[in-house]
């Protein structure tokens, strides 16, 4: 059963986020939308305690919330992909459970 | 009415709920009443001042565009957490360019924004009348 994750929050206002990154399995996928694209910011995603390179299952972040937040593509962790909202819905259709963190 | 020094202390993010507009109309009414007003931007809050931000992509109100607004309503003490902009990368040219005419230099155009460090805005906490944070 694959989990689909989703992230909303910054990860300095909640611990959504580390107890995400602690459950996510393989053929799981993080999607990080809202405040929750904050966390693919480089700087941020290279915290010792977040370490997003060293996630073995798939990452996105939506990229309308990045440019909301003036997030430039450049700033952000490589491991991350940027989709839109239809590809999210997309995603949510092709696992098999979906995880909303919160 | 005494004139207070009054901080307000920021540390939401801008789009995440309504705290960081909540916090700029309470600024602004408290400067219409004549309040020796700063605001500082800590922790998430320094996000606020991020430029290039297009709101209207998630739906919710530009923020930064009413920050400048502030110079207008005498607000000239804007403090940016050096240690919260490094934490996340950032640095002064990844912000809005704050102006106002400054009273004490002639009135001429003086950047708003004064980078200062934790422990430096943590003294400054200490000699405010009030402190609110949002």
């Amino acid at each position: 059963m694959a989990i689909l994750h989703t992230i909303n929050q910054s990860p300095d206002a909640g611990d959504q986020l580390r107890a995400c990154l602690s459950r996510a399995m393989p053929d799981s996928a993080v999607i990080l939308y809202e405040d929750g694209v904050y966390a693919a910011l480089d700087k941020i995603a290279q915290r010792p305690n977040i370490e997003l390179q060293k996630l073995d299952c798939k990452l996105y972040a939506v990229r309308d919330d990045c440019e909301a937040r003036g997030l430039q593509e450049t700033a952000l962790c490589k491991k991350v992909k940027l989709i839109d909202y239809p590809e999210f819905v997309e995603l949510v259709t092709r696992y098999d459970v979906v995880q909303a963190w919160s | 009415m005494a004139t207070k020094k009054i901080m307000y202390i920021n540390r939401a993010t801008p789009h995440g709920g309504i705290t960081a507009k909540e916090s700029l109309d309470v600024v602004l009414i408290s400067a219409a009443f004549d309040q020796d007003v700063a605001l500082a931007f800590i922790d998430d809050g320094v996000y606020q001042l991020l430029k290039g931000q297009q709101p209207e992509k998630s739906g919710s109100r530009n923020v930064a565009k009413s920050f400048a607004a502030l110079g207008d309503y005498d607000v000239r003490k804007v403090y940016v957490e050096q240690e919260s902009l490094a934490e996340r990368g950032l640095s002064e040219a990844d912000l809005v360019d704050l102006r106002h005419e400054n009273p004490e230099d002639d009135y001429r155009d003086t950047a708003s924004i004064r980078l200062i460090s934790r422990e430096k805005l943590a003294r400054l906490f200490s000699r405010q009348d009030v402190l609110f944070n949002f």
